[in-house]
């Protein structure tokens, strides 16, 4: 699978449902550079879905990676 | 020896020292007889610096005879977490797969540390890669909590918070990044501060989550963490983050007592937790409101918006920074317990979209917005700093979770917020309590002055565990005399 088809793969996975564990672990593989574990699939999907943050958001916030004194 | 190091404070050995009345050699050789004596049950060392220390003990003596007095930690006894960068001493994070990891020079804070002339006793002991809170490493062994040794200390800076509490230092430097400074402080019955993110360098620590880290000192005072936050604080070159902002005297307004200071409360940020831990935080809020405090309800974001942020950021970040221990050592992370990452968290932060980590990043910047708002009329914001008194290894008691665990202190990480957690009291079966100042951004001196405050009008700091039913050494203890990376733990 090449790296596109991954990510569209991944766009299948982002509503982190159960899926055939190949594709997951081709998607683990391309975009991680790791390998699943045998029966691993269901533990990474439950990690990855508390692990979004898909709120609507202003797209004209700045994003915030270092603290900043002078916010507010 | 005229006097007995165990108990006192940082201001009162250096001012002993300055006199004359201890040798910096007696100091340390005390403190090493106490560790070797308690360390085969606490397990708060991976490794004993013991030769290094008294010869640089020796080299104090010569400097203070010759009148080179360097200030308030020339002479005195410190330990360092193990994921902190020390020249030519094995630094592990606390994973048996780093033991031949020997840094060539110091990081930040430990040159900061030296230059002032304290002596490093060793590396302390940790949750493994600082992930956790539970004072459990299965690799170099439990850290066990001095005031019941079968109950967890807490964590991540768990060697930290129990060599303190034992009186085995005065001062040890952890780092925090969901609580793992201010979680074993309060419950080892100690003083933990986490700075103001930028406030401290991060140069040279072990990187976990890039912008929640946050390097702070463990004390049994709170003046003892303005001296060790004099030293620390400051600008550095080598680390990007760190702010081109003033250092303040911390001692100067120390001691000005609250004096009418408006202090927040928000009540969602105080009714999660075991009863006695809510009831000394309510009793505090009394004693803080006699000795003259305004009490100011306030409202500040939801935990829940906090957690949610803070999980994204967490994942992204963490899956960056170990995926080459993981790929590297996957069994390391094979033990891994929430709030710890698996493995299997590792690989699920590579896959989580950077559109979602940027919102999360916007989302951050409202959020102490938002704070900041809400506290705008208040000196410092209060609240307990970890809802459950000590408790044994283990499982959280039902129906506490790990995301519980850290509702208090991540949000300041997430904020990088300064904030420091104090004793408040102890559970009906002796185990301390702590509670938590947090102050505005950069201003670590009104969260040092009320908790100053505080402290004094009570009494809390001034018990110490007694540590007479220590029972023999399990799961580990003192391994190396002089940082020789070949020598092994015997946990």
């Amino acid at each position: 699978m090449k790296r596109r088809d991954a990510l569209i793969t991944l766009a299948a996975l982002a509503a982190c449902s159960p899926g055939p564990e190949d594709d997951l672990q081709v998607v683990v593989r391309e975009l991680g550079g790791f390998e699943l574990k045998p029966g691993e699939g269901p533990a990474v999907l439950a990690s990855l879905k508390g692990s979004r943050y898909t709120a609507d958001i202003d797209p004209t916030i700045q994003p915030q990676s270092d603290f900043d004194p002078d916010v507010a | 020896m005229r006097v007995d190091p165990t108990w006192m404070s940082i201001g009162d050995l250096a001012r002993e020292l300055q006199r004359g009345q201890v040798s910096c050699v007696e100091i340390v050789q005390a403190t090493l007889d106490r560790t070797k004596r308690l360390d085969k049950t606490l397990n708060t060392y991976i490794t004993l610096l013991a030769d290094s220390a008294l010869a640089e003990a020796k080299i104090v003596d010569g400097e203070i005879a010759k009148g080179r007095y360097r200030g308030p930690l020339h002479g005195i006894p410190v330990a360092i977490k193990d994921h902190i960068d020390t020249a030519g001493v094995r630094t592990t994070a606390g994973a048996k797969s780093r033991t031949t990891n020997v840094p060539t020079t110091d990081a930040a804070v430990v040159r900061r540390v030296k230059q002032a002339g304290a002596i490093i006793i060793g590396k302390a002991n940790m949750n493994k890669f600082a992930d956790g809170e539970s004072g459990d490493n299965p690799d170099f062994g439990r850290i066990r909590n001095p005031w019941n040794t079968q109950y967890s200390p807490g964590g991540s800076s768990s060697g930290g918070g129990a060599q303190v509490a034992a009186g085995l230092v005065p001062l040890s430097i952890g780092s925090d990044n969901g609580g793992s400074v201010r979680i074993p402080a309060a419950l080892c019955g100690v003083v933990g501060l986490k700075p103001t993110h930028g406030r401290i360098s991060l140069e040279g620590i072990f990187p976990r989550l890039y912008s929640l880290d946050h390097p702070g000192p463990l004390t049994r005072t709170v003046a003892d963490c303005a001296i060790a936050l004099q030293i620390l604080a400051g600008h550095d070159a080598e680390d990007t983050t760190t702010a081109r902002r003033l250092v303040p005297d911390y001692l100067a307004d120390l001691r000005l007592g609250l004096n009418q200071m408006s202090i927040g409360v928000d009540r969602k940020y105080a009714t999660v937790g075991q009863s006695h831990v809510l009831s000394a935080f309510d009793a505090a809020v009394d004693v803080l409101r006699r000795l003259g405090a305004t009490i100011v309800d306030v409202t500040i974001p939801p935990y829940a918006e906090m957690l949610a942020v803070g999980n994204t950021i967490a994942a992204c970040e963490y899956s960056v920074a170990a995926a080459h221990l993981f790929r590297e050592h996957p069994s390391d992370f094979d033990l891994a317990k929430p709030p710890a990452a698996s493995g299997a968290d590792i690989k699920a932060g590579a896959l989580v979209p950077a559109v979602d980590y940027i919102r999360a990043t916007q989302k951050r910047r409202l959020l102490q917005r938002d704070y900041a708002r809400s506290t705008r009329g208040v000196a410092v914001f209060i609240s307990p700093t970890y809802p459950l008194a000590p408790r044994p290894f283990g499982e959280y008691p039902k129906p506490y979770t790990a995301d519980d665990a850290i509702r208090y202190t991540f949000p300041f990480d997430l904020l990088g917020l300064p904030a420091i957690s104090v004793p408040c009291g102890f559970s009906p079966d002796g185990m301390p309590i702590g509670m938590q100042f947090v102050g505005r951004p950069f201003d670590e001196a009104a969260v040092l002055r009320a908790a100053y405050a505080y402290e004094q009008a009570t009494e809390w700091h001034t018990r110490h565990p007694s540590l007479a039913s220590a029972p023999s050494a399990v799961g580990g203890g003192v391994s190396a005399s002089n940082g020789d990376p070949s020598i092994s733990h015997s946990g």
